[in-house]
């Protein structure tokens, strides 16, 4: 039997019916139709599905989609204002922090996750946050660049 | 051929086209795609690493109301034994079939034996517990030294060693030999004044994309069957499905998706064939998925190996003789890249007497797949230990020596051909010089170097380059693109049509709209891709030149192009190739060029990478405190994404060196399937990684371009594992250098 | 006269390390060395590539070469 979860996605009410037993990766992929947030291993190692819940940073596969139900998810999907992309985006882009792009989306959630908790963040710092989003074609140089770059403009900004 | 010159666009760091979907999520990858009424298919797969099936009953599963179509072996056609060229590899097509549906016997832990599409992903899964199979359990051969003993369990019964001197009469685990010689080696030891002689090992480890294979199939019986495919090569998934399941090649349209990785691993097919023929019995499009663990089990990893290498040089440091034997692991069916392995091995060095051997040798784990540069970086390591040892004996530095006996123009390899101009010198030169090299190694830390060749292929492709009646356009081309590519294939259209890159949208297009393009793989794609976007430039820009004759009434021969612009030379007039398509309607028709290459001339890359480790005396573990990549590019025609292949192909060598490797218990079943255990390297574990770009242009490219991708993963074992012993005064003969083994090798003093 | 040289496995059928040619075409190659040495016939000589003066060249069909080429024949290349 179905369970209806009503929920909100990038500041916008959402609604469906899921199993009980659906993750909130699964939900958002296959229910809601959001195919930004990527599965790469299912059991929250890769961080390929990074999410924001309630301001908190989760694997959204660890996460069942009731578990959802009365939260505030932000997802990939939020982080650009229309065509305008977010600093992150255009730094990841500038620097060349991508490759292949699967590992793109959950990396610049955790990102966007960690200047929001630390703005001034060391390399050493940056690294043991990312530490969770796996990439296995740049070697993490350029994305680290990418996060600093991204972290002082930021910073000048506010 | 290309000469020193300015370029306007080449070596410029663009933004790559396909950026703005890859940073949104937008972009879609192998499981983003759905379609009306898709079901979805889950594998059943062996729990035994070595088993005869008895009994496969899939009747229960048939008949259970969720369960739309099951799929086994018997519903291959039957293919003969046929080598088949399919995903840069020879594939013999019976062992293809037997490796995606097991026949007779199931050959791994993790084997596919049947497959189920059900009305849901929870359904299907449910439902593979409704097949019944009967096991006569055998026991599992999991090491080279099982598989090669006297008395050895056969994985097949038919497997006769070819390449032996004296012809096999009894079947054995071992699939073929090779042997390649170059001069005399005994005669050349026998000169030696220094002699190092070890035995290497190297594990089974997995490219570790972070994207699982996944598919999507619409079997239809009356217009080409739809496959959705997250793969390098989309024509190879079509001539391999077609192949398996006797079907045209017209009959199968095959789209890429955006693909998240496949360094080699995603150049077969495993899903494919089996939703093919799901799909069909079902009527219905099937979704398949593999899981991480299925991704470790039953995906394609790359060989281990056992590397036995002897080197002797003269008391000067000039190098007599080099000789290797090699055995590789293939996994369950033959084909590992013993061969490459071979050929690679001792190719930085010019050294008149070599003599290498090569041994395939089935066991029970999956067969294995390419991973970058497939085979040299099992051989090279095994060298490149074996030289810094010999360089430390002869008290030389490690670059000196190599500088001393470097491969260059005129080398003749081992092969048989001699190189043609190479920058292995360069590579050296630069890291002699590089800042890493001059900095001390800092106290308590070792440091280690290596070089790396791979050879880079050329091959088909094909492209077509559209024009719209206002000078914007589209590069159609067929490499799906895995690094960036399409970046410099913009910027390669620029340079020659003279306009502004962004101009120009590039696509990967699907099997319909395209002849037969090789897969992206082999180091192939801004080298001979870009010399088929090349080619479809010029060719634009003869059609330009003659619909401007055309307008002004000249003849082709009073028009020149140069900058975007045709030029009369008759006259003063001059026409943008905007202006020349606003009026081609009058001219003749739309303007589209062609570039249609088997691209010849691919040239090698050689690379030499530094590397300074910390290691922990009392828990073994290593730390990698400073890294430089240094590597001849030929010419980087977007710098970022050539570093980034640097970069990438260093830290998958790094994690080769220091953590991965699958672990096996005694059952031949994988314990750590699983991204927690199967330890690829972290932001937190490294720091940046340096990069020098090295440029020796290769003449054969317009632009000079060398292939870069496979390179970059050769050097960082030897770089790391002599690092390491330098660190804790040690041979290291064996990775990974994992903790316990780095403490064991402190420990034992011998 | 164009000159083959041939690898270990080659050598074991020809009996010979290298060897002279009259032709200047792949398709002439392969004719003259079935009739030079008739045990090549089963070394699968056209599945293999060709080494042109150092060129690797995968798919050797219609390649000509001069009277001075050096030629060598090559495992096919699989690569990642």
């Amino acid at each position: 039997m179905k369970t209806h979860v009503q929920t909100e996605i990038n500041g916008e009410a959402v609604e469906c019916l899921i199993d009980p037993s659906t993750t909130l990766l699964n939900m958002l992929r296959n229910e809601l139709l959001l195919t930004g947030t990527k599965e790469g291993c299912g059991s929250g190692d890769c961080g390929a599905c990074s999410v924001v819940m309630d301001g908190e940073l989760v694997c959204a596969c660890l996460v069942l989609g009731v578990e959802a139900s009365g939260a505030q998810i932000e997802t990939i999907e939020g982080v650009a204002d229309k065509d305008q992309l977010h600093v992150i985006q255009e730094k990841f882009l500038e620097h060349a922090a991508l490759q292949c792009g699967i590992c793109t989306p959950g990396l610049i959630v955790s990102t966007k996750a960690l200047l929001a908790q630390n703005p001034d963040p060391t390399e050493e710092e940056a690294r043991y946050f990312l530490a969770g989003n796996l990439c296995r074609c740049t070697g993490y140089d350029k994305i680290i660049k990418a996060v600093m770059d991204a972290a002082s403009v930021l910073k000048e900004a506010s | 051929m290309s000469e020193a010159r300015q370029f306007q666009h080449i070596g410029q760091r663009i933004i790559r086209p396909d950026g703005f979907d890859k940073v949104t999520g937008r972009a879609n990858y192998g499981a983003d795609f759905r379609l009306p009424g898709m079901i979805w298919g889950k594998i059943l797969r062996s729990p035994h690493a070595h088993a005869k099936i008895k009994k496969l009953d899939v009747s229960k599963a048939e008949a259970h109301p969720d369960v739309l179509a099951v799929a086994t072996h018997q519903d291959f056609p039957s293919v003969n034994s046929e080598a088949f060229a399919a995903g840069e590899a020879m594939m013999d097509v019976l062992d293809l079939a037997r490796n995606v549906l097991a026949d007779k016997k199931v050959l791994y832990h993790g084997h596919a034996i049947a497959a189920i599409a059900a009305t849901s992903e929870a359904a299907a899964a449910m439902a593979l517990n409704l097949i019944e199979v009967e096991y006569e359990v055998l026991p599992p051969v999991m090491t080279l030294d099982a598989a090669l003993a006297e008395d050895a369990p056969l994985l097949h019964e038919d497997m006769i060693t070819q390449g032996l001197t004296e012809p096999a009469t009894t079947p054995s685990n071992v699939a073929s030999r090779m042997e390649l010689k170059k001069g005399d080696v005994a005669a050349g030891f026998a000169e030696a004044d220094v002699i190092v002689e070890r035995t290497y090992e190297t594990p089974t480890v997995h490219q570790g994309y972070i994207e699982p294979h996944a598919t999507v199939v619409r079997y239809d019986d009356k217009a080409p069957s739809l496959v959705w495919a997250s793969t390098q090569g989309h024509f190879d998934v079509r001539a391999s499905v077609s192949k398996l399941l006797k079907m045209k090649l017209g009959q199968v349209k095959v789209i890429a998706s955006e693909i998240g990785g496949g360094f080699g691993g995603k150049t077969t097919v495993y899903l494919e064939p089996v939703a093919m023929i799901l799909s069909k019995k079902s009527g219905r499009p099937v979704k398949m998925i593999m899981s991480r663990e299925e991704v470790f089990r039953a995906s394609g990893p790359a060989s281990a190996s056992r590397s036995h290498v002897k080197i002797g040089a003269k008391q000067s440091g000039e190098i007599v003789a080099m000789e290797a034997t090699l055995h590789f692991e293939a996994g369950a069916f033959k084909g590992s890249p013993m061969g490459p392995g071979c050929m690679t091995i001792f190719t930085p060095y010019d050294v008149p007497n070599l003599f290498v051997e090569g041994y395939d040798v089935v066991v029970n784990k999956a067969k294995v797949a390419a991973y970058r540069a497939p085979g040299a970086p099992q051989a090279e390591f095994a060298a490149e230990m074996a030289m810094n040892e010999l360089a430390a004996k002869l008290k030389m530095d490690p670059i000196d020596f190599r500088l001393l006996n470097a491969a260059k123009e005129g080398t003749q390899t081992i092969y048989g051909p001699k190189l043609k101009e190479v920058g292995l010198v360069e590579c050296l030169e630069a890291a002699r010089r590089s800042p890493h090299y001059q900095s001390q190694v800092a106290k308590g830390c070792g440091r280690g170097l290596a070089a790396g060749f791979w050879f880079n292929i050329g091959g088909q492709s094909s492209v077509t380059l559209n024009l719209n009646p206002d000078g914007t356009g589209t590069i159609i081309e067929g490499s799906p693109d895995i690094g960036g590519s399409r970046a410099s294939m913009q910027m390669m259209a620029a340079e020659v049509l003279g306009i502004e890159p962004n101009r120009l949208n590039p696509i990967v297009a699907d099997t319909e709209t395209l002849p037969y393009n090789q897969t992206t793989g082999g180091s192939r794609t801004t080298f001979a891709t870009g010399m088929a976007v090349i080619e479809a430039a010029e060719d634009v820009i003869e059609q330009l030149k003659s619909r401007a004759a055309s307008l002004w009434n000249v003849t082709a021969e009073q028009v020149d192009y140069k900058n975007g612009v045709v030029l009369n030379l008759a006259g003063d007039d001059q026409m943008t190739l905007a202006q020349i398509c606003a009026s081609a309607e009058k001219t003749g028709g739309q303007i589209s060029g062609r570039g249609n290459v088997n691209a010849r001339g691919a040239g090698p890359s050689f690379a030499v990478h530094l590397c300074d480790v910390k290691v922990d005396q009392e828990t073994g573990k290593t730390d990698v405190v400073r890294y430089t990549a240094i590597q001849d590019a030929g010419k980087a025609i977007h710098p970022s994404y050539v570093e980034g292949q640097f970069q990438g192909g260093a830290v998958q060598g790094i994690g080769w060196a220091l953590n991965e490797e699958y672990v096996y218990n005694s059952d031949g079943i994988m314990e750590n399937a699983g991204f927690l255990d199967y330890r690829i390297p972290l932001a937190s574990d490294l720091p940046e990684i340096e990069t020098i770009i090295v440029e020796v242009p290769n003449t054969f490219h317009p632009f000079g371009v060398r292939g870069v991708g496979e390179t970059g993963i050769v050097p960082p074992l030897g770089a790391v594992a002599s690092a390491v012993s330098d660190a804790i005064d040690r041979p290291v003969t064996k990775i990974p250098c994992s903790p316990p083994h780095v403490l064991s090798m402190i420990l034992n003093k011998d | 006269m164009a000159v083959v040289r041939f690898s270990s496995h080659l050598e074991t059928l020809t009996g010979a390390l290298e060897t002279e040619v009259k032709a200047v075409s792949y398709r002439d190659l392969i004719q003259e060395l079935l009739e030079k040495f008739p045990n090549l016939k089963d070394a699968g000589l056209q599945d293999l590539a060709l080494a042109l003066d150092g060129e690797l060249i995968q798919e050797p069909l219609l390649v000509t070469f001069s009277s001075t080429a050096e030629l060598h024949f090559v495992p096919k290349l699989a690569a990642g």
